[in-house]
């Protein structure tokens, strides 16, 4: 079309151009409409129509383990003919939306949590189940059901733990002729490895030692004091945490320091593991994926190196029921369901299960590499939990950002802890949130 | 002289080439990832080209797009489990077509009621004007942040969490295109209207012959804005529904995201370019009424 | 004669006002109402939320009261977060007037008739709705220190490049960078081309047979008509810049390195740290100094012509 005709079109047009455009108008809401009528008309009916109690059971969506937790759901109903299980798939930002449920009370009867649950627990948001269960005592890792009580009681229960695990790649520790890590393996023992490990070419490094970020517990180090009233953040325990990691990142160069990293996203632990770049990563165990990602080398998992402490890095992942459901007795029913070691076994595929003896099964049933399987049982008894402290997201953050700036070398740790543990006690001392 | 026209002409092409090339560059790049495996997405030097695999592939079997089973366009099209519905549309193409429906809802809701408020406030009378459209403006001034929650209570006490109108209509009655559609109405010459009075056309009447008409370009950005914007929305979706059957594309997109393990790259970036297509022919489609200047002449007669 | 008036202009209205009441004004009201409140939604029902008299705006303008583990109350002075905040933001909008004037030469630029230009338009238009999360990590890489694209092109010309998201003086400067990349074709160019449409024919004709050349009709014909449609880019500009820029600090830089921008910290109090009461009045003290410029602005506006 040429610009004059275009122009031409346009204006002399305008009059007729008020019709066709009602036409226009018209004809797309009628289509909407329609469109609107048949989609409603096509929803999975959720009305009631028997005299089953319903539950809603809330879970992060996710391609992975939606269909595990239908078919849990599915299995659940069958041997509950009077109790309806509806599985909500929560997209994206899982722990926002269940704030704005519990602000509007409408939230989930059973919910799995991950994280929050520090955050959610010490509020009071979880209906209290220590006398639904009585544990035989060694039945169960008490490392993780503690990190489900709050005050000493039961606000949930964990189907079990994922957490960090030294990653390495067996293959250039033996082009290196280091000896593989094992259990007496000490921090210094790591750092050596490290060093060594390290390619350099054309003063770019083409392979790092380590790339992660050990458990500050190793160090002894702890965000607040056992009765959670006073920070113990401007402590040596922090001090040797920093310096050790700025010894890798700056004396020794064995490790990406923050400059190095172009964004822990685009490029995490695990892609550099994965392409060989990186000796060695402290990461979360992730069975499957590794698997189907490392293929051309051999790998095996190794205990964090000893230091003042055990820790391993954790999140445990469980179940917790809103403190206002309608229906508690069902509920529990539920959450006894979801923690059953038998469920625990099907779940062995995301997690180590919680329940000693389930634990020990699944471990077995996990094919190797990697071969140092015990690695994942004893990481159980050694997890570092976060303080159930209703402040914990605030201190995290602090933390943090303190973290992100000794370690980018823009300041040193020791004003660094002294101004972090400041904001700790202005955030602690706060009057009520 | 036309020599030196055709030089200027060529110039504007080029800055416009090499401009549009590097605003088109992170396209390209999701476009690529989109074809590639999970593992080469991010590779160490990114690879700006799909790679010998793929050209490969093409090479042995044109038509592979359509039918490979691992490709991630397939995949995600056939992405079907469990989402919502017994019957009618499932998976995906549900989250599509409800996109569709909300975009399309929004779009029109927006641009009728926006432009007849629009035209209130631009070109009638009546006491209370400034104040009431103040008060407009103010409320565009609240971060949606922390309206977000009462809003939320408000819908439940309607009984509207989970539904489609819960998603529409709070999106419907916007502020901001009212705002929008009064600055463009304001520019309509006065003369224009006050020869329509003299013919006798009453508010009404100036609002569908000379209001609209003159705007329609405004009318197409507000539109534009609109589709893109419902389009793309992922808060409130994921606020007031509950239900998979009723999830847009970015909701239904958090798929292949995880919690805690990596992002499905290539998935992601394949739905990314699902998504961003039909707002794309939207634009097209809109743009095509920015042609240059009107005619005075042409509604006078 | 007054009743008739007042009922067209309601039965114009009506429509969006009816919504608008229900919808955007009644939540508004309630953010208010909270902002004088002590609310963590978790802990407390709607019906336990405590009223707070204007503890939540001293807490912001710099003091808060705190309990020692003894439970004596005082009050002590706060590290000032919300401050730290609103400069980030107000310096990161300093783009603003070179974002609008680059928008308003690329939609002159892009209103001809040149064969192709619904591809430009696309292609300028494209990164307002593709930026993301993945465009994002794109850009994170390009800012690397040592691999990213940015630094070795400034190699080329002999120029060692920053940290660019790890350090205080550049962080912000390139999150501004990358939201001006993003923004300059998008909603504000369309606008302006909508704008340029609205412009008679006639009044570029009796320019020309003035012989006003390009660079003058610019001037005294094209920017004194859009002032309309400027003056709401402006306001909206304003408005989102001091309401926006919430995804980008949170994936890129996690607010460290000074991006921590008003919106990023709004969101931080109210739905990590669960201070919805807090975060209301968060946003109120920023409604009163975005309020306060609009005002302003209309003024000035009006002065000039009769808006």
């Amino acid at each position: 079309m040429t610009p004059n005709l275009h122009r031409n079109h346009l204006s002399a047009d305008r009059v007729p151009l008020r019709r066709n455009s009602l036409f226009f108008t018209t004809g797309v809401l009628t289509a909407t409409l329609l469109l609107g009528v048949w989609l409603h008309a096509t929803r999975t009916l959720r009305t009631p129509t028997d005299h089953r109690v319903r539950l809603s059971l809330a879970r992060h969506y996710s391609s992975l383990g939606m269909e595990t937790y239908q078919d849990l759901v599915d299995d659940f109903n069958r041997r509950n003919p009077d109790v309806l299980v509806e599985l909500q798939g929560i997209p994206g930002s899982y722990y926002n939306k269940l704030l704005v449920m519990f602000a509007g009370r409408t939230a989930p009867d059973v919910m799995w949590m991950g994280q929050g649950m520090a955050q959610f627990s010490s509020r009071g948001a979880f209906l209290d189940v220590e006398d639904h269960f009585r544990l035989p005592p060694g039945h169960y890792y008490e490392s993780v059901v503690d990190c489900y009580r709050f005050n000493g009681r039961l606000m949930g229960f964990p189907q079990g733990a994922d957490f960090n695990v030294m990653i390495y790649n067996q293959d250039l520790f033996e082009q290196a002729g280091l000896p593989l890590p094992g259990p007496e393996w000490t921090l210094e023992d790591f750092r050596k490895a490290a060093r060594q490990l390290t390619v350099r070419e054309g003063g770019q490094v083409r392979q790092w030692g380590f790339y992660g970020e050990i458990d500050p517990g190793v160090f002894g180090a702890a965000y607040l004091s056992p009765d959670m009233s006073q920070e113990r953040i401007d402590r040596p325990e922090w001090r040797s945490f920093l310096d050790f990691h700025l010894k890798l990142a700056f004396e020794d160069g064995s490790m990406p320091s923050q400059l190095d990293i172009p964004g822990a996203r685009i490029m995490n632990r695990r892609q550099v593991f994965y392409r060989g770049q990186a000796a060695m990563i402290y990461d979360r165990f992730d069975f499957q994926t590794m698997r189907e990602s490392i293929s051309d080398f051999r790998w095996d998992i190794a205990p964090v190196p000893k230091g003042a402490h055990r820790a391993s890095s954790s999140s445990t992942q469980g179940f917790a029921i809103a403190r206002n459901t309608p229906h508690p007795a069902e509920a529990v029913r539920l959450l006894k369901y979801l923690v059953a070691p038998e469920t625990q076994r099907r779940m062995g595929r995301f997690l180590v299960p919680s329940h000693r003896e389930t634990a020990r099964l699944v471990v077995e049933d996990l094919v190797s590499p990697p071969q140092n399987l015990q690695v994942l049982l004893d990481s159980m008894e050694t997890l570092n939990p976060f303080p159930r402290h209703p402040k914990i997201s605030e201190l995290q953050q602090a933390l943090g950002e303190t973290k992100r700036l000794v370690l980018s070398g823009l300041q040193h740790p020791a004003p660094g802890l002294r101004e972090c543990a400041r904001q700790f006690r202005e955030i602690l001392g706060r009057t009520r949130p | 002289m036309p020599s030196r026209i055709n030089s200027r002409r060529f110039l504007v092409y080029g800055l416009l080439v090499l401009l549009a090339g590097s605003m088109l560059f992170p396209f390209y790049w999701m476009a690529i990832s989109s074809l590639k495996g999970k593992a080469d997405v991010f590779s160490t030097d990114p690879k700006m080209l799909p790679g010998r695999q793929l050209a490969e592939q093409v090479v042995d079997d044109p038509r592979w797009f359509f039918h490979s089973e691992t490709d991630n366009y397939t995949q995600l099209l056939a992405w079907q489990h469990q989402a919502g519905a017994e019957s009618g549309p499932k998976g995906f193409s549900r989250f599509f077509l409800n996109t569709v429906f909300f975009a399309l809802a929004i779009t029109l809701g927006q641009v009728l009621t926006s432009s007849l408020a629009a035209f209130a406030f631009a070109r009638l009378s009546f006491p209370g004007r400034n104040q009431l459209f103040f008060a407009y403006l103010a409320t565009l001034m609240i971060p949606a942040t922390v309206t977000m929650i009462p809003s939320y209570i408000l819908l439940r006490e309607l009984g509207w969490v989970d539904t489609y109108q819960a998603v529409i209509l709070p999106a419907v009655f916007t502020a901001y295109g009212t705002f929008m559609l009064r600055q463009f109405f304001l520019t309509i010459p006065r003369e224009i209207e006050d020869a329509a009075r003299i013919d006798g056309c009453s508010p009404l009447g100036l609002y569908w012959r000379i209001a609209l008409p003159l705007s329609t370009p405004a009318l197409a950005t507000l539109a534009i804005v609109g589709f893109v914007g419902s389009w793309r929305s992922f808060m409130w979706p994921l606020i007031v529904t509950s239900s998979d059957d009723l999830f847009n594309l970015p909701l239904g997109l958090t798929l292949f995201r995880g919690m805690y393990t990596d992002p499905d790259w290539p998935l992601l970036m394949a739905g990314s370019m699902v998504m961003t297509l039909p707002m794309i022919v939207v634009f097209i489609a809109g743009q095509r009424y920015f042609v240059e200047g009107i005619r005075l002449g042409a509604v006078k007669g | 004669m007054r009743s008739r008036v007042l009922g067209m202009a309601a039965l114009f209205l009506l429509p969006n006002l009816l919504g608008f009441l229900a919808f955007t004004l009644v939540p508004v009201v309630a953010s208010l109402a909270l902002s004088f409140c002590r609310w963590d939604p978790v802990a407390q029902p709607i019906s336990g939320i405590e009223p707070a008299g204007f503890h939540n705006y001293l807490d912001l303008l710099g003091f808060h009261s705190r309990t020692d583990p003894g439970g004596d109350t005082s009050w002590a002075p706060n590290t000032p977060r919300f401050w730290e905040a609103l400069y980030n933001t107000f310096f990161m909008m300093l783009a603003i007037p070179f974002n609008m004037a680059a928008s308003l030469l690329l939609a002159v630029l892009l209103n001809r008739k040149i064969r192709g230009m619904a591809i430009f338009r696309s292609a300028f238009f494209l990164p307002s709705i593709t930026s993301g999360v993945g465009t994002m990590l794109l850009w994170m890489w390009m800012f690397n220190k040592d691999m990213g694209s940015i630094n070795q092109m400034l190699a080329w010309v002999g120029i060692q490049g920053p940290a660019w998201l790890q350090s205080y003086f550049w962080a912000k400067p390139a999150l501004m960078l990358m939201a001006s990349w993003a923004s300059i074709g998008g909603v504000n160019m369309i606008l302006y081309l909508a704008g340029l449409q609205q412009i008679p024919r006639e009044l570029h004709e009796a320019a020309a047979l003035d012989g006003a050349g390009r660079w003058r009709q610019l001037r005294h014909v094209t920017v004194p008509m859009l002032l309309p449609v400027t003056f709401f880019i402006f306001i909206i500009s304003i408005i989102s810049g001091l309401e926006g820029g919430f995804d980008a600090p949170y994936v890129m830089t996690g607010g460290s390195f000074g991006t921590t921008t008003v919106s990023l910290y709004l969101y931080r109090q109210g739905f990590e740290y669960f201070r919805m009461g807090y975060a209301s009045a968060v946003a109120w003290v920023l409604f009163l100094i975005v309020f306060l410029l609009t005002m302003i602005n209309w003024r000035l506006a009006e002065k000039r012509v009769e808006y």
